[in-house]
């Protein structure tokens, strides 16, 4: 038992809960849920916290017409409430070979999975429902969704427990993993991403087209997105057999090029499915960058 | 293409060096495990050609830096033979031919003068001379000449046919300065020089001052990028002996009298002794013959005795047996035959008997027999007759205090054109009358006389001219009552000297003036002489005071070449116009002056004098031939009133043909030694007519300017490619 509270010490480290203890990850879009929580349903009901007015049709509970509207306009409303709703979130996080590379503290496998930690506290926090899963070509292992904070032990146990050994096949995974949501969800994607992009469009929108919102977080290493390297170097592919004796200098604009031209089209695709994109690098501290990442998520959602 | 330091050819090499640094810098990398393999394929694949160009420019730019750097170490020459043919520009030929002593020595049935004649012909006849291309021809000598700006090379042709062989040495220096002034008004963008020559070592570096201005010389020239050289090789090296002098033992030669010459034959060849027959001839009659054997580098001599006949001038030459250069087989020499030794004794003291001043003299000088060499006037101060002293070999002014101012200049002319004097002083003698009438005459200014009383001796060391021979001691016992106090003159010379008081004074002082000489004779003629006089070896005294006083240059009559003879005739011999005969040839020349006294006559042959302001080397070069001259009056051309001969310097470094042209490359490095940067060619040489071309150009400075501008281009290309990779 003491061993397990020392791995959730190691992904949850207790500064960076203090930090983000206040803050919130919401869906953008009003999901249903089961149970009362932050997350506020489309479905209209009998809370307290009042939506909107419309005219009564028949068929309409008159209890819960306005009379107060009626006593001035002499013309039947019906007063309306929003129903505050948990919400069923899915963080799926990337296990391929790739994410084993790391120029700095962490790997991008290590500093993915601070990141999930860091979201499944915060949404079972809120109440939520957290389902996780680890994939690479397929999905590797899988956590149902529960609320509680009893779920985060079990999340964190999985990703503790994996083992990194294919690489990414995201169209294909991203299908599977769409299959296995029976409802509505959340969908947290944590990954480098590195693969065609018409692939990762393809897998994408296996999970769009169930309805899910998507949260597209995209791990990389500092290196990885400026090249800076200075000597002649021989680079040998983490899932393949590649290997390439180059001199990073002269190369180094046409590789962040491409980079930016990845992202790029990765964002204008996460921007048509009216997900979100946000970029993490593992020479970032994690608490610096979460923290940005969750005010702006909340700014965009006073806008 | 050649080079200059070939055998550093091998420092291209070096070229590799880049090659190697990049694939060593290619061994050295570091590995790295890498997931984002997909976009570093994409950037590879968009920068690969890219960056396979720039490496390789700048691969090729260091390879090349390399190479050229390397290539200039070795001086490359380029031959123009290969981009003249391309370009037809405007261009100045200049053909110089050597003309210098070297080039009269004759192989076969030709000199090398004449080789170069056939030379230059076919090299004429190969220019293909275009409308606004000009051809300059220079001779090769010590007194170069040029003939510039010919537009058709058939003139040239003609002109270089008619170049005379010349007796002087072959001078570089003097040729290439012409040379340079005359490429100096050429405006022509191409200049093709060829110079025909033997290659005399001796042309080349003949004094080290001038090889170091002939370096400089030679090194602009060949710079100077519109300049290309041929050197037509003419030369062989052959073996050569030469008559370095003919000289008569005596220092006059009396007609009667026995008298010997002495020839000597130098042999310049390092290897074997050479036999010879020297042959000897009086006025171009052979007299006799000699073999004699001159082992290498030295000399040997060989000796005749003649007696003549006749008086006047005679001619004397002797001849080797041809070997290739005939000019240095021969030597002449023109010497007066005496009639005897005219002598005018001026008599300050006559007196009967033994009392006269002059008696001891004509005792000594005069002889019973018949024949006598002598032959003595008498005269007093006054009445001796000036304008005849030309007449007379030697002039003793024996105890005379004054003689009239005319006369003393006439005197003081006449020593300086080639007469002897002997003064004596005696009782009437006077230091300031002496020093005021005799001044400018006199070894030395007169003091006052030194009382000796019979304390005065003959020094037994100070006999400096052998005047008394080994006999001099016998003389110690003679002492002298008075001696005339003198301070010899800067230049004069004291003969004998006696001691007095432990003091040594002069007894008698020579001074050479003009061609001439004077002798004193410091001490009373009378008391003293008669105690000397009677001595037996005062007649040895005298005698070799008189060969003293007779051993002049002009008794020779014998100049060289290059000089410019000045020719002393009496006043009646006077003529408008004389004519100097050389072989055939007839030369006018005018008297330019007379002597300050009007007794004597001036002629300078050649005409211009030697020390005239205006003097112009294109004018007067000397005497230009050796042989005999004679010189007539032109109202009497047939009778000689005078001859003197001309000869070859003794010895001069051409007569040693030391050729650069041997196929004997230490030579030809060590004339590149001296001068590095002026090339000689010898390819293709070819025993007897070897006469290649070489038209080159030194590209070792274009190439360090063009490995200079690449290095610039290297610096902005790798540091254009660093601010690339660093953006």
């Amino acid at each position: 038992m003491a061993g397990q509270q020392d791995v959730i010490r190691k992904y949850l480290n207790p500064e960076l809960i203090n930090k983000i203890a206040q803050l919130e990850l919401n869906a953008k879009r009003i999901i249903e849920g089961y149970l009362s929580g932050s997350q506020k349903s489309h479905l209209k009901g009998f809370s307290v916290e009042f939506a909107s007015h419309r005219e009564y049709t028949q068929g309409d509970d008159i209890r819960r017409i306005d009379w107060k509207v009626f006593g001035r306009t002499d013309k039947l409303y019906i007063k309306e409430y929003e129903l505050e709703t948990n919400v069923n979130a899915f963080i799926a996080l990337d296990i391929s070979k790739s994410m084993m590379y790391g120029s700095a503290e962490y790997t991008k496998f290590e500093y993915a999975c601070f990141l999930a930690s860091a979201l499944s506290y915060l949404l079972l926090n809120q109440h939520d429902s957290v389902g996780f899963a680890l994939f690479d070509k397929d999905i590797r292992k899988v956590v149902p969704s529960l609320t509680g904070q009893g779920q985060i032990a079990p999340i964190i146990g999985t990703m503790e427990g994996a083992e990194i050994e294919e690489k990414t096949d995201l169209s294909s995974v991203f299908s599977q993993i769409a299959g296995l949501l029976k409802r509505k969800s959340f969908v947290v994607l944590i990954s480098d991403f590195f693969e065609d992009i018409d692939h990762v469009k393809k897998g994408l929108d296996y999970l769009v087209g169930k309805k899910n919102e998507l949260l597209i977080l995209n791990v990389m290493d500092q290196r990885e997105l400026d090249f800076n390297f200075r000597d002649l170097t021989m680079f040998e592919g983490l899932e393949d057999n590649y290997k390439r004796l180059c001199d990073p200098p002269s190369i180094r604009r046409a590789y962040v090029e491409c980079v930016n031209e990845f992202m790029k089209e990765l964002k204008t695709i996460s921007f048509a499915m009216r997900s979100d994109y946000w970029l993490f690098s593992t020479h970032q501290p994690l608490e610096t960058a979460l923290t940005e990442f969750l005010i702006s998520r909340l700014e965009q959602r006073k806008r | 293409m050649s080079f200059l330091n070939g055998g550093l050819l091998w420092l291209t090499a070096a070229a590799t060096i880049p090659i190697i640094i990049h694939l060593l810098h290619r061994s050295r990398f570091i590995k790295i495990r890498w997931a984002a393999t997909n976009f570093l394929k994409k950037a590879i694949k968009k920068t690969r050609k890219k960056i396979r160009l720039e490496n390789l420019i700048l691969l090729l730019l260091r390879i090349l830096i390399v190479t050229l750097l390397a290539l200039a170490v070795a001086k490359p020459v380029l031959q123009h033979s290969l981009i003249g043919a391309a370009f037809s520009v405007p261009t100045s030929y200049y053909v110089i031919v050597d003309n210098s002593l070297s080039m009269n020595y004759k192989y076969g049935t030709q000199t090398l003068l004449e080789k170069a004649k056939t030379i230059s012909s076919e090299l004429l006849a190969k220019i293909n001379m275009k409308s606004e291309d000009r051809l300059t021809v220079i001779t090769f000598n010590k007194y170069p000449k040029t003939y510039p700006d010919f537009i058709r090379k058939e003139g040239a042709k003609e002109l270089i046919q008619n170049i005379q062989p010349t007796e002087f040495e072959g001078d570089a220096l003097a040729t290439f300065t012409e040379l340079s002034q005359s490429l100096k008004k050429s405006t022509h963008t191409m200049r093709k020089i060829y110079l025909i020559t033997d290659l005399q070592v001796s042309n080349w570096k003949s004094a080290d001052i001038d090889s170091k201005a002939l370096g400089g010389l030679l090194k602009d020239l060949s710079h100077d990028q519109k300049n290309s050289f041929s050197i037509l090789d003419v030369g062989e090296n052959r073996e050569n002996c030469s008559i370095t002098s003919l000289t008569p033992l005596d220092n006059y030669i009396l007609k009667g009298s026995r008298s010997l010459f002495t020839a000597t034959v130098f042999n310049f060849s390092k290897n074997r002794p050479a036999s010879k027959e020297i042959s000897f001839y009086v006025n171009s009659s052979k007299v006799t013959s000699q073999n004699i054997v001159i082992e290498p580098l030295k000399a040997n001599t060989a000796t005749f005795d003649y007696t003549f006949t006749q008086s006047g001038y005679a001619s004397m030459h002797c001849s080797l047996d041809n070997d290739f250069l005939s000019l240095d087989d021969n030597r002449y020499l023109s010497v007066k035959i005496h009639e005897n030794i005219k002598m005018l004794v001026i008599n300050g003291e006559p007196a009967p008997g033994w009392n006269d001043e002059a008696s001891f003299l004509k005792e000594v000088l005069t002889s019973e027999d018949e024949i006598s060499i002598f032959s003595l006037s008498v005269s007093t101060p006054i009445e001796f007759n000036e304008s005849d002293l030309h007449k007379y070999d030697m002039v003793f002014i024996l105890n005379t205090n004054h003689i009239p101012t005319k006369k003393v200049l006439a005197i003081s002319e006449y020593i300086e054109n080639g007469g002897s004097v002997f003064i004596s002083v005696g009782s009437n003698c006077n230091a300031d009358t002496y020093n005021k009438f005799f001044g400018q005459i006199l070894p030395g200014e007169m003091s006052e006389n030194i009382d000796c009383k019979d304390d005065c001796f003959i020094s037994t060391v100070s006999d400096q001219m052998g005047l008394l021979s080994d006999r001099k001691i016998d003389l110690t016992n003679i002492s002298f009552k008075k001696i005339q106090g003198i301070k010899p003159q800067k230049g004069a010379k004291n003969l004998l000297e006696v001691v007095y008081n432990g003091n040594k004074l002069p007894l008698l002082v020579l001074q050479e003036k003009g061609l001439g000489k004077i002798v004193l004779y410091t001490t009373t003629i009378d008391d003293e002489w008669s105690r000397f006089c009677f001595n037996p070896l005062y007649a040895l005294f005298i005698y070799n005071t008189i060969e003293v006083l007779m051993s002049k240059p002009f008794t020779t009559l014998t100049h060289q070449l290059g000089d410019t003879v000045k020719i002393v005739l009496p006043r009646e011999l006077f003529d408008q116009e004389y004519i100097v005969n050389f072989k055939n040839t007839k030369y006018h020349v005018s008297p330019i002056s007379n002597s300050p006294s009007n007794q004597y006559i001036y002629l300078f042959f050649p005409e211009e004098p030697p020390d005239s302001k205006e003097k112009d080397r294109s004018i007067n070069y000397g005497l230009s031939n050796s042989g005999f001259y004679s010189v007539a009056k032109k109202s009497s051309p047939v009778q000689n009133i005078l001859q003197f001969s001309v000869n070859l310097p003794p010895r001069i470094p051409e007569f040693d043909l030391m050729l650069y042209s041997e196929s004997n490359l230490e030579k030809i490095e060590d004339m590149k030694q001296l001068f590095p940067e002026f090339r000689f060619h010898q390819e293709g040489k070819e025993e007897g007519t070897h006469a290649q071309p070489i038209q080159a150009t030194i590209l070792w400075k274009p190439l360090l300017y063009a490995v200079f501008v690449l290095m610039v281009l290297e610096f902005l290309f790798a540091s254009y490619l660093d601010k690339k990779k660093s953006l």
